[in-house]
């Protein structure tokens, strides 16, 4: 069935039509979540909540813009939230070893470059984490989950220009905060 | 070229979004400048490495999680019918509503008499001093002017004995 069929009749109320848009967005909401969050559990938990929050405003969804773009704006917001939360009370990470764990490259590549790849991606990660959350959500939308500029542009509401020089902001700023010695990386952590 | 403009191209360069006299620009500039090609193989290094990351696997049972959860909300189409037209919708027809009720209340409502002031009645050329005193001494059929009268008449013997 076309996604607009099961938009419309998720919004007349049928769950099944709305589980089978749940089943289709789930994994990118959830890799959204994980890449802002680099927390599996929370990713997980954020995942549920949008696909609650959209499920109680599916009526008030209009289809002017798609229902791909509808979701990764509650997404967005959602884990904007959660963030805001979480400067307030931050969790203990418990970043990146799953990641590992799910892989089975590990067994076939040599140990040092993996070390080494590894070792640079967390770098990488901590250098985001400490980056404005403006900042980390579009280079994650970008950059990790490789949206279109115009796709961007519908979710985050900005003109194709400013997502332009956002992501060009967010670039250099992630380049330098690399660069930066690791006993000074996430001291301009802020959230704007 | 100036190398200030390097790291804004490798940005556009990266998503392909470089015109060809800007590629050709921006090359020929790194092959002459050290410093911006060693900026650029930064540039792509930490691109790849952002968007080869790997994710963890979801946790499982996701639906089946997710269905109570759904079945504690209300249902979609059970939400007032402001909330299924928007609240964009809503807000014109709740105007266009007020609307037709204000004209036909205006349209049905039994006219009042005009209540001049004094400044109207100049206006209008009429005089309410000479209407009242045709009043007082012509008499009406009306029992509460014929009370008004009566009861200015005993004033002003009060007044002026």
């Amino acid at each position: 069935m076309r996604e607009q069929e099961l938009v419309k009749l998720a919004r007349q109320g049928d769950r099944d039509a709305y589980a089978a848009l749940v089943e289709k967005y789930r994994i990118k909401m959830f890799n959204l979540a994980y890449s802002m969050t680099r927390n599996r559990e929370e990713a997980d938990d954020i995942t549920q909540d949008v696909f609650i929050k959209a499920w109680r405003h599916i009526s008030g969804f209009q289809g002017r813009s798609a229902f791909g773009t509808w979701i990764y704006r509650i997404a967005v917001n959602t884990i904007r939230d959660n963030l805001r939360r979480e400067n307030r009370f931050p969790r203990i990470p418990l970043e990146d070893h799953h990641a590992e764990a799910g892989s089975g490259e590990n067994l076939i590549r040599d140990r040092e470059a993996d070390a080494e790849l590894e070792s640079r991606r967390a770098r990488l990660h901590r250098a985001l984490r400490s980056l404005p959350e403006k900042y980390r959500t579009i280079l994650t939308l970008r950059d990790i989950q490789g949206l279109q500029y115009n796709e961007i542009s519908r979710i985050l509401g900005l003109s194709p220009g400013t997502v332009d020089s956002r992501l060009f902001r967010a670039r250099r700023r992630l380049r330098k905060a690399i660069s930066q010695p690791p006993h000074l990386e996430g001291e301009d952590h802020a959230l704007s | 070229m100036r190398c200030r403009k390097t790291e804004k191209l490798l940005s556009k360069a990266v998503d392909g979004r470089l015109s060809p006299n800007e590629s050709q620009a921006l090359e020929t500039h790194i092959e002459s400048c050290p410093k911006c090609r060693l900026l650029a193989e930064e540039y792509q290094g930490m691109l790849n490495t952002l968007r080869s990351a790997p994710f963890p696997e979801a946790p499982p049972y996701f639906l089946q999680r997710l269905i109570p959860r759904l079945d504690r909300s209300p249902s979609p189409a059970w939400l007032p019918i402001g909330k299924q037209l928007g609240l964009r919708a809503a807000i014109p027809l709740a105007l266009l509503i007020f609307a037709v009720l204000a004209s036909a209340a205006l349209f049905f409502l039994p006219e009042q008499p005009d209540q001049l002031s004094q400044s109207a009645a100049l206006l209008r050329n009429e005089d309410l001093l000479e209407e009242t005193l045709s009043l007082a001494a012509g008499g009406s059929d009306n029992p509460n002017i014929q009370m008004i009268f009566t009861s200015l008449d005993l004033n002003s013997q009060r007044r002026f004995p």
